[in-house]
């Protein structure tokens, strides 16, 4: 009697085990959810769903891209952390979400904790430009101006606690300058106000400035990225000028926590050839925005290492969550 | 090339087999989505985006675009055979138009609809190919200082928008204010009214909160009536509009033509203010005000071809400048950048074919849409004949899926069903719901600009008189409110107030 209780628990566990070793051998069987945080049409949405467009090949299962916006995109990536980690729902982290949003207010997900890397896969730049006749020929000049006129010169950012304005903070910190920001809805609207000259600097990514840099409606005066504009490849860095500082964001990939090891690898791996792959660099150059993968461990790193530098930025500007109350 | 050769050449683009097809998509899948509550041109557009990459450029655009234009002429319908606006810019269209469906005349109320979206995008075409250029670098003097002050005329037309009460409009306008102040405030960054739940971090959304107030609400309110229902049991007065109506409708296509392209061209919801500016301004040169929400034709007319109007409008910063005036338009530069087109100054010279191409096949697209939408009066006023017990289930089924396809959110659903309980409740004490829109639309602009503008004058009220443009709006707008005090305008005012 006792011995057959053993067997029959011992056939349980050899199916049960042997079933979910199939299971993951045979992965994905069935099609894959793909959230993303940002709406449909956008650079993230674009980037995203040409990723995903090379993978499903490699994968041999489709992907649905699933759009969810909101709340500076941390609705996306809340709904990643709290999808069920069978690897059929994955999604994109961005690195605002990540590694900011979470000293600002309360959001449903620990960016350290919750998530399983994937990979990063595409850079966003950010730079700063001016109205092509505007006085300010270079950084220094405006740089010059502003140590004379303090609080005069007025800068468009598109929302506080965002890598565009932390490196307004940086510059005015490192050059000791009083500058002010304009806060718009969003970057349409400010790069509008720049072109009529109602702000003097605008702060926007390529996708946004560089049409109009090539029209000669705009000059690029800086780049706050590590490195420069490909399209404007003669402004200089802000690291370059002497000012030790830059600013990054990354869209990267990511699953629950909790995956198991062997569904995660198959889909780092299909994810890391679709990053390299001719089709996904073509859209991301066209998007304007710069290709570079990132290994799941680096992307994590990045995460952490930011998570860690925003939470004394956020602080000093009086924008932490716990500042609030 | 002169502008004539460039028409010929648009066309010589636009009349080609495959552009002719991708132009019926578009506007064929535009009215659809226009007629269905919920999801707007916005979502129907980025959904279909990357199903055009396989297509060429030109007729991508041109299919985007149709759908569009086409979603604005399909709105009005749900607006006023079941006052649910099937999208935003349709809100005002419920006023009047769904009162004219109840006194049986939804087909003029649907005719002069597409016809006045006819007009209007017709006219604004006009607009954009002669003068597009300096007008788009006009509409770059509006900074914030200007905005402001457009907004604050636009608010005063909150007291055309009231059909009874006065006091109550104004109650109704602030909690509209307060609904539209919900989410996070971009310039501090602190979190209003949000009680903790994230989804409220970007604020109460247009379409559930419309949907709600006009559509649910609606639905709430006729179960209650179901057994003394004869309202739709009138006789159905004719499919078109006749010659009177036309005489009525005249002045206010004409206005509403010219007032919608101008708003359009402004980056920032033009469609939508437009639409609520042509119907006050219809209300205040009418002589008969009074007639103003319960079934004025000038009140569906002026509003829907104003709306249309400002499609044509919102396209001229987007192709001159590479400035989308609205979402919609920045889902376009996003297929353009996709599609490896420089959206910018540029793009009329370096690519004639698109600019001239899309531009005319708009005028084609118009054509179909006119052609397409009247044989489908018939149709639709046929749905007024469904019995109530089939038709209002199947109205809440619609709204809820729509709503729910905007983001996938259930929060969205809720506060809809929220919104559609106030909104009974709202009725049944007569408070109007179109005031409460309009602010919840205007407060947040207005209270934005208001802010930007003293960021950049360090805190000086004095920006506002100082600049020509934003100077004349403010004194316009005194002028306005205080015109009851003028003797002439009294007895027009007075008017207003003893309506009902």
């Amino acid at each position: 009697m006792k011995n057959r209780f053993f067997l029959a628990l011992l056939l349980t566990i050899v199916l049960v085990v042997g079933s979910t070793i199939l299971a993951r051998a045979d992965y994905p069987e069935r099609p894959i959810t793909l959230i993303v945080n940002y709406s449909a049409g956008g650079g993230t949405d674009m980037c995203a769903r040409a990723v995903a467009k090379r993978a499903e090949k490699i994968l041999g299962q489709p992907i649905i891209v699933v759009n969810k916006p909101g709340a500076g995109g941390t609705i996306g990536v809340g709904a990643v952390a709290a999808a069920k980690p069978d690897g059929y729902t994955i999604g994109v982290l961005t690195y605002t979400p990540l590694a900011i949003a979470p000293h600002v207010y309360d959001v449903p997900y620990n960016p350290l904790k919750d998530f399983e890397y994937i990979m990063g896969y595409a850079k966003y730049l950010y730079g700063t430009s001016v109205r092509s006749d505007s006085p300010f020929k270079t950084l220094k000049d405006l740089v010059q101006y502003a140590e004379a006129n303090p609080g005069k010169i007025k800068y468009g950012v598109q929302g506080l606690s965002i890598p565009n304005h932390f490196a307004m903070v940086y510059l005015s910190k490192m050059a000791g300058i009083k500058i002010e920001p304009v806060v718009f809805k969003n970057t349409m609207e400010e790069v509008a106000a720049c072109l009529g000259g109602h702000i003097d600097v605008t702060n926007q990514d390529p996708p946004a400035v560089v049409p109009h840099i090539q029209a000669g409606k705009l000059r690029l005066l800086a780049s706050f990225s590590d490195i420069r504009w490909k399209w404007v490849p003669d402004v200089p860095t802000v690291k370059e000028m002497g000012y030790n500082f830059y600013v990054e964001s990354w869209a990267g990939l990511g699953a629950p926590k909790g995956v198991p090891k062997p569904i995660l690898d198959k889909l780092r791996d299909a994810f890391r050839k679709s990053a390299d792959s001719e089709e996904f660099l073509e859209i991301i150059d066209r998007i304007r925005l710069i290709a570079e993968y990132r290994t799941p461990e680096q992307f994590k790193n990045l995460v952490q290492v930011g998570y860690k530098e925003n939470e004394a930025m956020v602080l000093e500007l009086g924008l932490h969550k716990s500042q609030k109350k | 090339m002169d502008l004539l050769g460039n028409i010929a050449y648009g066309f010589s683009v636009a009349l080609t087999p495959a552009n002719l097809l991708f132009c019926l998509l578009g506007v064929f899948i535009g009215t659809l989505i226009g007629v269905l509550p919920g999801i707007g041109p916005v979502g129907a557009m980025s959904l279909l985006l990357p199903t055009t990459f396989y297509i060429s450029p030109v007729s991508a655009i041109i299919m985007l675009s149709g759908i569009y234009y086409g979603c604005m002429y399909g709105g009005s319908t749900t607006s006023i055979l079941v006052n649910i606006p099937g999208e935003a810019a349709s809100v005002v269209t419920c006023l009047d138009g769904y009162q004219m469906a109840r006194q049986g005349r939804a087909g003029p109320a649907l005719g002069i609809a597409a016809f006045g979206s006819f007009i209007g995008g017709t006219i604004s075409l006009v607009g954009l190919m002669l003068v597009a250029p300096p007008l788009a670098e006009a509409a770059l003097k509006f900074g914030p200082p200007e905005y402001f002050a457009l907004m604050v005329l636009g608010m005063t037309t909150l007291i055309y928008l009231a059909s009874g009460s006065i006091p109550k409009a104004l109650m109704m306008a602030v909690v509209g204010i307060i609904l539209g102040s919900v989410g996070i405030d971009a310039t501090s960054g602190a979190q209003r009214f949000t009680f903790g739940i994230l989804e409220l971090n970007d604020g109460i959304g247009i379409v559930p909160l419309v949907m709600g107030l006009f559509g649910i609400s609606e639905v709430l309110l006729n179960v209650e009536q179901s057994f003394k229902r004869d309202i739709f049991k009138t006789r159905l007065k004719g499919l078109l509009p006749s010659r009177q109506d036309w005489k009525e409708s005249a002045k206010p296509i004409t206005r509403g033509s010219i007032l919608g392209f101008f708003l359009g061209i402004l980056p920032g919801g033009g469609a939508l203010i437009s639409s609520f500016v042509s119907y006050a301004m219809e209300k205040r040169v009418s002589k008969h005000p009074e007639k103003f929400g319960q079934g004025a034709i000038e009140g569906v007319a002026g509003p829907e071809t104003a709306n249309n109007s400002a499609t044509g409008g919102a396209f001229i910063p987007l192709l001159t400048l590479g400035i989308p005036a609205n979402v919609v338009m920045a889902v376009l530069l996003g297929a353009l950048m996709i599609y490896g087109m420089q959206p910018g100054p540029l793009l009329m010279r370096n690519h004639p074919d698109l600019f001239w191409g899309v531009v005319t096949s708009m005028y084609i697209g118009n054509g179909m849409l006119l052609v397409l939408n009247l044989p489908l009066i018939g149709l639709w006023v046929q749905v007024l004949k469904i019995p109530y017990r089939i038709l209002f289930p199947l109205i809440l089924v619609f709204c809820l899926i729509g709503v729910y396809s905007i983001n996938y959110s259930v929060t969205d659903v809720l506060i809809m069903i929220i919104c559609g309980i106030l909104g009974y409740l709202m009725r049944k004490f007569k408070y109007e719901a179109a005031p409460l829109v309009l602010a919840y639309i205007l407060g947040p602009m207005l209270e934005m600009a208001l802010r930007q503008s003293l960021a950049i004058s360090n805190g000086s009220f004095a920006i506002f008189l100082t600049r020509p443009i934003a100077g004349t709006g403010i004194v316009l707008a005194i002028l306005l409110v205080l015109s009851p005090l003028l003797p002439w305008m009294r007895r027009r005012r007075l008017a207003l107030g003893e309506e009902r």
